[in-house]
C-alpha cells in the first residue's frame, strides 16, 4: 500500500510539469504584452522596455519558463508581474477560501445525495422517487452560475437574510456552498440510486436475506458498501470540478479566491500568477484523486489486493 | 413418515412490464423428515422459484404467490409476518445457492459472513461466536485460519464451502440445494457432494435438492420429482424413477435419453426436443404436448391428473389414464 | 404469435430499433419537441428579428420594464426588448453548443480511435498528455484558451471545441479498446480485413453509440460553459446578446428589476434540460440493459 501511495505521488509530477507547460504555451500565445497591459495605452515604449526588463518578460519564452520552474523547486512561485509581490504570499492568503469551499462542498452534497439517492432507491418508482428525480433533472441542467444569482435575488435581494458577496465570514460561504453543490447532489444522488439498484440485485444480497438479516441490515451492511465504490469516484471527480467551477462562482459571490486570482492573472496576462494557481489547483486534484484511489482500498478488498500486488 | 414440508396447490406468478409469467402453476410436494427430496428439471421449469417461494424471497413486485399454502412443521409460512419469517429464514430453513461466485459479499470478510448467519439467531458472546465460526469452517473442512480472507481470496470451491458453511451454522432442520454443484468443476463436485451427504447425515436435516444432475439424483436422493412449466409431472422414490420396467412421462423418457441403471455412473441430462413452454404462454391442456412424441387429441384440450403408477410413483399424464380406475 | 407489435423485430436495422425504443420514452420526446421549438425559435427570429432595430437599439426611456404586451419579458438596462434578445441570443447558443461538440467530438473522437486502435507508444503517450487534462479542470482550461485569444463569438467555440476534446478521446479510445478485443474484430482479421476497413466497418458503428449519447451531453456542457465565460466577458461580448452575457447586465441591475436576471438563464436550463433528456433517451434507447 505504501509503495502504490509513492509511486502514484511520484506519477503526479510530469503531469504537473505537462500542465505547466501547456499553460504557460497557452499565455506565450497571447499577442499583448504584459507590460503595455499593466501600463496602459499612454505608456511610452521606453517604460515599456523598462517594464518588461525588470519583469524578464523580455527574454526568450523557453528561458522564462525555466525561470519560473527553477524557481518553483526552490519553493518560490515568482512575482506578481502586476503588485510585483510574490505570488507565494496571493496562494496562501487565497487559497484557504476555494479549499474550504469545496471541502464545504464535498461534505454538504455527500450528506444530502446519498441518503436521498439510498431512499429513492428502496422505493423505486414512488412518488418520492419521481420528485427526486424531477428535482435532479433540473438541477443537472441549471447553470451553476445562474443558481447562484437566483440565490443571491432571493436572499440576498430580496429577503435580505445573506450578505450577497464577500469571503470572510462563515456565512459569506452559504450562498456559494449551495450553489456548487446542487449539480453534485444531482448527479451523486442519481448515481447512489442506480448503484444501489445494480448491487440489490446481486446474489450475495438474496444470500443476506436468505440467512434472515433484517431490511436495514441488508441495506446498510451489505448493499452501500458495494454500492458507494462508484459513488466514491464520483465524489473525488466532483471536487475536482468544483475547483474549476470556482472560477464562476467565486466571481459570483465576489469571494477572494483560487479561482478570482486566476482570472485576474488571465486578463492581465499575469503569467506566475496564473501558472501557481493552474498548478496549486492540479496538485490538488491529483492528490484527491490519489485519497479517493486509496479509499477503493478500504471499500473493496479485492482492489486493495490489487495494490498490494502492483510493485 | 412425518413431512418436514408440504406444498399445497402452490401457484406464483412472475409480473413484468410487459406480461405475466405463469411460473408455478399448481405444486403439491412433500418433504420427509430426514430425507432428500431431488427435484428435477430444465432451466425455467420453476425449480428455483420453488425454492424461493418457501423462504419467501421472491422479488418483491415481481414474483407474487398468487394462491396455495406452504406448510413447514404444520405451520404455514405464508402467514408469518415479516419478522417471523426472518426467525424462519438461515434457522430452520437455510439455502445454499446457485452460483458461490456472486453469493458471497465481496467486502466482507467469510468469518463475518458466517458469524452474521449464528449472530442473527443465537445470542452468544464474541468468543463464542467466534469458536463456532472456527467449527464451522473445520466441518467443510476449510482451515479456521483463514477466516479473515475475503471471498475473493478463495476458489471456486472453497466458496461453496463457505456458502454450505453459512447456511449449515445454525444446524438447519431443512437445508434447500439450488444447483449447488453447477458452478463447479467436476472434480470439485464430487467433493462438495460427498461433503453434503456426510453432513447431512451427521446433522440429520431434511433436503430439498435441486438438480438437473441426474447422477447427483441418484447418488443422494431418496424421493425424485419431475417439474415441467410450474407442474410436478412425476413423482416416485429414486428406485422408481430409475426402475426401467416402471412406465415414466414422456417427458421424464426424454430428459433421461434412455433411463440409465442406478449402476451406472453419472449420466447428464439429454436434451428434449423443442423448447421449454413460455411461461408467459402457456399452452392449452398439458403444457408439455406440443413437445410430446406421444400426444393425443385430448392432450390438447384438457390438463392431465396424476395416476397412481404403484407404489410412491406417480405420473401427470393422459395415456396412464386408464390405470388410475 | 404473441408479440407481434410489441417487440421489434429482427429484420429492423440497429437505427430503427434505436428509434422504435426512443419513441416510447415519453421523457425524451419532450425534450426533442422543446429542442425543436428552440431550433425553430432561433430560426425564425433569424428571419423576423432585425439585428439593428430590436436587438441593439437603446431605448433608455423605457428601460427596466415591467413584462407587458409590448415586451413579454420586459426591457433591460437599455431598453431593449428582453424576449428579443434572448431569442437572438438562442443562435449563438445553439451554434457554440453544437459546432463546439461537433468539433471537439471529431478531433478528439479521431485522437481516441487512433491511440486505441494504434496501442503501444502512441498509446501510451496518449494517455499521458490525457492524464494532464483530466488533472486541469475543464473550465480553467477554457478560460485560459479564451483570454489569450481575446473575447469573440469564433474564439469562444475554439475554446469550447479544445475543451471538449479530452472527453470523446478518452471515451472513443476506451471503447475501441473493449471492442478491439471482441472476436468479430479478430474474425475480420483472420479473413484478411486492412486496418481502415476494420475500423470503418466494425468499431466505428459500436463506438457511435457511446458517442452520441455524450455528444447530446456534450453540447448541454458546452452551452452551459459558453454562458458562463461570456458571463465573466470572456465570450461573446455586449451588446450582442448572449444568454451568458445578458445574466451578467442582469445580475448589476437586480436590485432594480430581476427580469434579465432570470430569463435568459429560465432558457439556458431548459436548453440543456431538453438536450439531457434526449440524451438519456437515446442512451436507454441504445442499451436498454442500462435503464433502472
Amino acid at each position: 500500500m505504501g509503495r502504490f501511495v509513492l509511486k502514484r505521488l511520484l506519477q503526479v509530477i510530469p503531469v504537473l510539469i505537462g500542465i505547466s507547460i501547456i499553460i504557460f504555451t497557452i499565455m506565450q500565445l497571447s499577442p499583448s504584452n504584459p507590460a503595455r497591459l499593466i501600463l496602459g495605452e499612454k505608456a511610452t515604449e521606453e517604460q515599456i522596455e523598462a517594464l518588461s526588463a525588470e519583469l524578464g518578460t523580455d527574454q526568450p519564452a523557453v528561458k522564462q519558463y525555466f525561470n519560473y520552474m527553477g524557481g518553483l523547486l526552490h519553493g518560490d512561485l515568482g512575482n506578481s508581474y502586476r503588485t510585483r509581490m510574490p505570488v507565494m504570499d496571493e496562494i496562501v492568503d487565497r487559497f484557504p477560501t476555494t479549499f474550504f469551499l469545496a471541502i464545504l462542498v464535498m461534505v454538504v452534497s455527500t450528506a444530502i445525495s446519498i441518503p436521498l439517492g439510498v431512499l429513492s432507491s428502496l422505493r423505486q418508482n414512488s412518488l418520492f422517487d419521481a420528485i427526486t428525480t424531477i428535482i435532479a433533472l433540473l438541477l443537472t441542467a441549471m447553470p451553476s452560475f445562474w443558481l447562484g444569482l437566483m440565490l443571491m435575488l432571493i436572499f440576498a435581494e430580496k429577503l435580505q437574510w445573506l450578505p450577497a458577496i464577500g469571503s470572510t465570514e462563515f456565512i459569506h460561504f452559504i450562498m456559494p456552498t449551495l450553489t456548487l453543490s446542487a449539480a453534485n447532489i444531482a448527479s451523486n444522488m442519481r448515481m447512489t440510486r442506480s448503484s444501489m439498484l445494480e448491487v440489490i440485485r446481486q446474489d450475495y444480497i438474496r444470500t443476506a436475506r436468505a440467512k434472515g438479516a433484517p431490511e436495514k441490515v441488508v441495506i446498510v451492511k451489505h448493499a452501500l458498501k458495494n454500492a458507494l465504490i462508484p459513488v466514491v469516484t464520483a465524489i473525488g471527480m466532483n471536487f475536482g470540478w468544483s475547483l474549476g467551477g470556482a472560477v464562476l462562482i467565486e466571481s459570483v459571490f465576489s469571494m477572494k479566491g483560487l479561482g478570482t486570482l486566476l482570472l485576474n492573472g488571465v486578463r492581465t496576462k499575469d503569467v506566475p500568477v496564473v501558472m501557481s494557481a493552474v498548478l496549486v489547483t492540479s496538485l490538488i486534484f491529483c492528490v484527491v484523486t490519489l485519497l479517493v484511489d486509496i479509499s477503493y482500498g478500504f471499500i473493496d478488498p479485492r482492489i486493495k489486493a490489487q495494490y498490494e500486488n502492483k510493485r | 413418515m412425518e413431512n418436514i414440508l408440504e406444498i399445497k396447490d402452490l401457484h406464483v406468478q412472475y409480473q413484468t412490464s410487459e406480461d405475466t409469467n405463469y411460473a408455478l402453476n399448481g405444486i403439491d410436494l412433500n418433504i420427509q423428515k430426514g430425507e432428500t427430496l431431488g427435484l428435477v428439471g430444465e432451466t425455467g421449469a420453476g425449480k428455483t422459484t420453488i425454492a424461493l417461494s418457501i423462504l419467501r424471497l421472491l422479488q418483491s413486485g415481481v414474483g407474487q404467490i398468487k394462491s396455495g399454502d406452504i406448510l413447514f412443521e404444520g405451520k404455514s409460512l405464508l402467514e408469518l409476518n415479516d419478522t417471523e419469517i426472518r426467525k424462519v429464514r438461515g434457522d430452520k430453513i437455510s439455502m445454499i445457492f446457485q452460483d458461490p461466485m456472486s453469493s458471497l459479499n465481496p467486502v466482507l470478510t467469510v468469518g463475518d459472513q458466517i458469524a452474521e448467519a449464528i449472530d442473527l439467531h443465537r445470542s452468544l458472546s464474541k468468543q463464542e461466536l467466534s469458536d463456532m465460526v472456527d467449527s464451522t469452517l473445520e466441518l467443510v473442512g476449510i482451515p479456521k485460519s483463514r477466516k479473515n480472507d475475503y471471498p475473493h481470496q478463495f476458489s471456486g470451491g472453497m466458496k461453496q464451502r463457505v456458502i454450505i458453511a453459512i447456511a449449515l451454522s445454525t444446524n438447519p432442520e431443512l437445508l434447500i440445494a439450488d444447483e449447488p454443484t453447477t458452478a463447479l468443476d467436476v472434480t470439485i463436485q464430487a467433493q462438495v457432494l460427498h461433503l453434503m451427504e456426510e453432513l447431512k447425515q451427521k446433522l440429520n436435516m431434511s433436503m430439498l435438492m435441486i438438480t438437473h444432475d441426474l447422477g447427483i439424483v441418484a447418488q443422494i436422493c431418496d424421493h425424485v420429482a419431475i417439474i415441467y412449466a410450474g407442474k410436478i409431472i412425476e413423482y416416485g422414490t429414486v428406485y422408481e424413477i430409475f426402475d426401467k420396467s416402471r412406465e415414466h412421462h414422456p417427458y421424464t423418457k426424454g430428459l433421461f435419453g434412455s433411463i440409465p441403471d442406478l449402476t451406472v455412473e453419472t449420466r447428464r441430462l439429454t436434451p428434449v426436443k423443442g423448447l421449454m413452454a413460455d411461461p408467459a404462454d402457456l399452452p392449452e391442456g398439458c403444457y408439455f404436448h406440443p413437445r410430446c412424441d406421444e400426444c393425443m387429441e385430448i392432450c390438447k384440450n384438457k390438463v392431465p391428473d396424476s395416476c397412481g403408477m404403484g407404489g410412491e410413483h406417480y405420473v401427470r399424464c393422459h395415456l396412464f389414464k386408464e390405470r388410475q380406475v | 404469435m404473441k408479440n407481434t407489435d410489441s417487440a421489434p423485430r429482427k429484420s429492423r436495422s440497429f437505427i430503427q430499433d434505436v428509434w422504435y425504443r426512443f419513441k416510447k420514452e415519453k421523457l425524451a420526446i419532450l425534450g426533442l419537441v422543446i429542442l425543436l421549438i428552440i431550433f425553430a425559435t432561433a430560426i425564425l427570429g433569424g428571419f423576423l428579428l432585425d439585428y439593428e432595430k430590436d436587438i441593439i437599439t437603446q431605448d433608455i426611456p423605457n428601460k427596466l420594464a415591467s413584462p407587458s404586451f409590448q415586451h413579454i419579458f420586459g426591457t433591460d438596462g437599455f431598453g431593449r426588448d428582453i424576449f428579443y434578445r434572448i431569442v437572438w441570443g438562442a443562435r449563438y447558443s445553439l451554434l457554440i453548443g453544437f459546432s463546439g461538440s461537433i468539433i471537439g467530438l471529431l478531433v478528439g473522437g479521431l485522437m481516441g480511435a487512433v491511440a486505441g486502435y494504434m496501442g503501444g507508444t502512441v498509446d501510451a503517450v496518449f494517455m499521458r498528455i490525457i492524464d494532464m487534462f483530466i488533472a486541469l479542470p475543464t473550465t480553467i482550461l477554457a478560460v485560459a484558451i479564451v483570454s489569450v485569444l481575446g473575447p469573440s463569438l469564433t474564439n469562444l467555440i475554439v475554446a469550447i471545441s479544445i475543451a471538449n476534446v479530452p472527453s470523446y478521446a478518452r471515451l472513443t479510445r476506451s471503447s475501441v479498446l473493449t471492442i478491439k478485443d471482441n472476436e468479430f474484430i479478430e474474425a475480420s482479421t483472420a479473413v484478411g480485413g486492412n486496418g481502415v476497413h476494420i475500423m470503418m466497418q466494425h468499431i466505428l458503428p459500436n463506438v457511435l453509440a457511446t458517442l452520441i449519447v455524450q455528444f447530446t451531453m456534450g453540447v448541454g456542457w458546452s452551452i452551459t460553459t459558453a454562458a458562463g465565460l461570456s458571463y465573466l466577458g470572456l465570450g461573446v461580448t455586449p451588446p450582442d446578446p448572449e444568454w451568458g452575457n445578458m445574466l451578467s447586465e442582469g445580475r448589476d441591475v437586480m436590485r432594480y428589476n430581476s427580469n434579465l436576471v432570470i430569463f435568459p438563464g429560465l432558457f439556458i436550463m431548459v436548453t440543456v434540460l431538453a438536450l439531457n433528456l434526449v440524451g438519456d433517451g437515446i442512451r436507454d434507447a441504445v442499451d436498454p440493459k442500462l435503464k433502472n
